[in-house]
């Protein structure tokens, strides 16, 4: 693969891997971050420490966990492993999973603040005027708290983009497999390939200020 | 609160000074992953001959010769291979006495003891029902290079190049392996010296993949010239020679 088909590659899978993850994010997200806004149970502040562990956690620790569950051996990859002959591991689906798992808490944390801060009235409202729970949550309460959302969809796609550690355990780092650009970067950093190193770095720099200037420009967009 | 604030605060002042004083007597060893486990059982041994305090680094060679390229503040650098220490003494990042050449190594193919597929020889690595054969990234860890090697010289790569995965140094090969996450993989005898988890499926030939020595070398930055250099005649020593051999290792 020459020099520039790899930026490429790298670049796609990236996007790809940050993407979907973010997909995942925003729906399983989106509704954890509803659940723990609207409801009070036994328990909730153990639920609510567990989803933002990601959070602090250093991501080898949390791609020593992912190997844990998901591994060939893992509690529950060992059940897919027997029955689909199918690992995650090495695959670029792991990068999308340990993508998925660090920027979660970035989701949950931004978006459940959001929607505790929406007016309690309003929702009262809605109930009383006949909507019943799932239409105020997609009419109501969704829309009003659409910016806190935004702001943690944002930052899962960036978190996702730059995701490394975990990915590097999970995924492995196979060349035009799972190399996606923070990987190609410590590959040629770490071989001495600068050339490579510098362009890959230029590039995801690129991308990332061209990010920020489109979400800073959402944002402004975007008025409750 | 306050009280363990200042604890901390104090603890962490009083060890200042005491790193400082041992800087001098300190040497930093950037060492190939696989001589971890031996060059921790000599250095347990060095510690009742010397009082200088032995700091290892591991990476594979391949990274840690990078990292001295880039000025990492290194005393000792000892590789799983000729060309990286070669490239270091070509680019005079070595001090006059240059690399010496210490021990040996042999090149095996293992799999896990509970591996789905258990292989026999070098071809059956051509079944596709093997999934995931890992060497090590033949541009950084030495024993990914022997490894691409050995399965050009049989003709191999094309065979199985879609399955294979490349590790960052032999340690992580040997815990995917462990792990039972890869169905073959490359490594050096010593990796799996009684590993229970691992199974041997053959040692390969000699012929096919260039010479397996460890060279060991001052890193002409050093501040502890004569200690890095009395460390480093150690480990050619016949006392660090009979440790090297109960790893597995040849001389």
């Amino acid at each position: 693969m020459s020099l520039s088909d790899q930026i490429v590659h790298s670049l796609e899978l990236s996007l790809l891997v940050a993407t979907l993850s973010t997909f995942l994010v925003t729906l399983i997200g989106g509704f954890l971050a509803y659940f723990l806004a609207m409801n009070k149970f036994r328990f909730k502040s153990v639920v609510e420490v567990l989803c933002l562990m990601p959070l602090v956690l250093p991501p080898t620790v949390i791609g020593y966990y992912l190997i844990l569950f998901f591994g060939r051996e893992g509690i529950l990859g060992q059940y897919i492993y027997s029955y689909f002959d199918f690992s995650i591991m090495f695959t670029w689906y792991a990068a999308v999973l340990a993508s998925f798992v660090v920027s979660l808490p970035l989701m949950i944390k931004t978006t459940q603040s959001a929607i505790e801060a929406v007016d309690k009235n309003l929702i009262d409202s809605s109930y009383v005027l006949g909507y019943g729970k799932i239409e105020t949550a997609l009419r109501v309460i969704f829309p009003l708290a659409k910016r806190g959302m935004l702001a943690g969809i944002i930052l899962s796609f960036a978190r996702g983009l730059g995701e490394f550690g975990a990915t590097l355990m999970v995924a492995g780092n196979i060349p035009g497999k799972t190399d996606t650009l923070p990987l190609a970067i410590y590959s040629a950093a770490s071989s001495g390939e600068w050339k490579s190193a510098h362009l890959i770095v230029l590039s995801l720099t690129l991308l990332s200020a061209l990010f920020i200037f489109l979400s800073n420009s959402l944002s402004r967009r975007v008025r409750v | 609160m306050k009280v363990a604030l200042l604890c901390i605060l104090t603890s962490a002042l009083a060890l200042l000074p005491l790193n400082e004083a041992r800087a001098e007597t300190e040497l930093t060893i950037s060492a190939a992953s696989s001589l971890k486990g031996v060059l921790e059982e000599i250095k347990t041994l060095y510690a009742t001959k010397s009082a200088v305090r032995i700091n290892y680094n591991w990476a594979a060679s391949g990274i840690l010769k990078t990292q001295i390229e880039q000025g990492a503040p290194v005393d000792i650098f000892l590789s799983a291979s000729r060309p990286e220490m070669e490239s270091l003494e070509n680019q005079k990042f070595l001090t006059k006495g240059g690399m010496k050449k210490l021990i040996k190594n042999q090149l095996v193919l293992v799999q896990n003891t509970n591996a789905k597929r258990r292989i026999r020889s070098l071809v059956d690595l051509k079944d596709k029902g093997l999934k995931k054969i890992a060497i090590g990234n033949p541009l950084t860890v030495p024993v990914g290079r022997y490894a691409k090697e050995v399965l050009d010289y049989y003709k191999l790569f094309d065979a199985v190049k879609e399955r294979v995965v490349m590790g960052e140094s032999a340690r992580q090969i040997v815990d995917y392996t462990n792990l039972n996450e890869i169905d073959a993989a490359f490594l050096f005898a010593t990796d799996i010296l009684n590993n229970k988890k691992i199974r041997l499926v053959m040692t390969i030939p000699q012929g096919a993949h260039s010479d397996i020595s460890y060279y060991g070398g001052v890193i002409k930055t050093t501040k502890g010239l004569k200690e890095a250099e009395a460390y480093l005649s150690f480990l050619e020593g016949n006392e660090a020679k009979l440790i090297f051999k109960k790893w597995g290792f040849l001389l």
